[in-house]
């Protein structure tokens, strides 16, 4: 009988070390979007390699992250569909803008220069609905003067992947075409109008670069690891843009500088020289956090990364500090307890 | 046990159960059990947690709202994979509040007083302008 009390005293004992060395080693745990996951990884070996904080960041589905941000299992959640004012005074969440991608169109045209076609809205939006059929149809002829355009037939290829990226490349598309907007609307995961999608962007680049008069959206990333050939889109402004960083930092500045309420996207942002399909991803808090010291450390390497600008994976752009500055601030780090309430049915 | 007893035990018990297995498998005789139902509706949500995660807003709200307000017809909801494929949204500004209007197919449990559950297709509107509540609007789909 002795002997097992002091095995099960010993098994308490080695319990609580365990607790305690847990506890003193802090971890920042952020959860979120695949798409933001070698950017947050990459920052937060840059912010181990100075402090000798670790930080874990775990893939999951936006409403998983947003969830499990709210119960406390998460320090910061990583989206890429920002909640509405209304959910974030529910759940207590304070948001703010993290990283942004250029969503480029891409289009295999063989003889054409990578570059060098316009395409607008209506063009392309018409292309996804089938009513244009061939790359040397006049309505793309007219918008691409002096550029032998072959009469080859175009693949349109579109992925059904719950990402920004296709939300915003379909917000763009009914801005510009009404009869987009009324027969197939916005959507992450459509029914594409001829009926054929990928699963995934990455299966959609690999076909957009194997299929001769194939059309596409990719984000920035895959069209710089998969090298394929962008066209000139036109913005809001009316201008026909070459897609690239600069490009894209200046919708990326314009979307962060007007103000946003629930359903702004960085799409179709003002400026001549604007990019007009930008994909942002959000991050979020709890106002008052679960675990306070490692909100407090998440809070430093937020601040630490984006002060000292350290690079996000390639074709992300990143927020400035001060961008974001005032919306971290709102994030209580003490514990802070409100006047004791008064006991029922007593003096 | 002699021969005739596992011929009886296998006769009472096994071979029903190879029968309802192998109806159930080709998919023949209509056996619809509360399980196979969540099962759908949970897929339903999978699909839309991964392929619309944009409908979510709407979804939440419409649960919301069959919880709280206790004068609507239908007490539960649940979707099947038609709801995520059918689903249409659209985006605009009006007197210069951003606003996005959701369309959702479903099923809601009728909210009445019996033994037995009563699923009707529902049709979900969610009207959602920038900085106010949402408004949500649930009726039995003809």
């Amino acid at each position: 009988m002795y002997s097992m009390l002091r095995q099960f005293g010993l098994a308490a004992l080695l319990v609580t070390l365990l607790n305690v060395a847990g506890a003193a080693a802090a971890t920042v745990n952020i959860v979120g979007t695949p798409m933001a996951s070698n950017t947050i990884r990459g920052w937060g070996k840059a912010f181990t390699a100075t402090t000798g904080i670790d930080v874990a960041y775990i893939e999951a589905l936006e409403e998983v992250s947003t969830t499990e941000l709210f119960v406390g299992i998460y320090d910061v959640a990583v989206v890429e569909y920002p909640l509405s004012e209304y959910r974030l005074r529910r759940l207590g969440l304070v948001q703010f803008p993290l990283l942004a991608t250029g969503v480029a169109i891409v289009a295999n045209v063989p003889g054409v220069i990578p570059g060098a076609l316009r395409l607008d809205a209506p063009v392309v939006a018409s292309i996804y609905m089938g009513k244009i059929t061939h790359w040397d149809d006049a309505r793309i002829a007219e918008l691409n003067a002096g550029l032998s355009l072959p009469h080859l037939e175009i693949v349109p290829i579109a992925q059904s992947d719950g990402s920004a990226v296709t939300l915003n490349f379909t917000r763009y598309l009914a801005a510009g075409s009404e009869s987009w907007r009324q027969q197939v609307g916005l959507g992450s995961g459509l029914i594409w109008p001829l009926g054929t999608d990928e699963k995934n962007a990455m299966a959609a680049a690999q076909k957009l670069q194997s299929t001769e008069g194939a059309i596409g959206f990719q984000p920035w990333g895959h069209v710089l690891r998969f090298d394929l050939p962008t066209v000139q889109l036109q913005n809001a402004q009316g201008v026909f843009i070459k897609p690239g960083n600069e490009a894209f930092s200046r919708a990326f500045r314009t979307y962060l500088g007007q103000p946003r309420s629930d359903f702004s996207a960085a799409v179709n942002m003002k400026g001549a020289e604007s990019w007009p399909i930008v994909a942002v991803i959000h991050g979020q808090m709890k106002l008052i956090p679960e675990d306070v010291p490692d909100a407090m450390d998440a809070l430093q390497m937020l601040r630490q990364v984006l002060q000292n600008k350290v690079p996000p994976a390639a074709g992300f752009i990143a927020v400035g500090y001060d961008d974001v500055a005032a919306a971290l601030n709102q994030v209580q780090t003490s514990k802070q307890f409100g006047p004791p309430s008064r006991r029922k049915g007593g003096s | 046990m002699s021969k005739q007893r596992y011929a009886l035990v296998a006769l009472t018990f096994v071979v029903p159960f190879m029968i309802t297995t192998t109806v159930l498998a080709q998919g023949r005789g209509r056996v619809p059990t509360g399980y196979n139902q969540r099962y759908q509706a949970l897929f339903a949500e999978q699909e839309m947690f991964r392929k619309r995660p944009e409908l979510l807003g709407c979804v939440l709200a419409a649960r919301d709202t069959v919880q709280t307000d206790a004068s609507a017809i239908f007490n539960k909801l649940r979707f099947t994979s038609k709801s995520v494929q059918s689903a249409y949204m659209v985006e605009g500004v009006t007197q210069g509040k951003n606003f996005r209007n959701v369309r959702i197919q479903g099923e809601g449990r009728v909210r009445a007083y019996s033994f037995l559950e009563n699923w009707e297709p529902a049709e979900i509107t969610c009207r959602f302008v920038a900085g106010a509540d949402p408004a949500v609007r649930i009726w039995i789909a003809e």
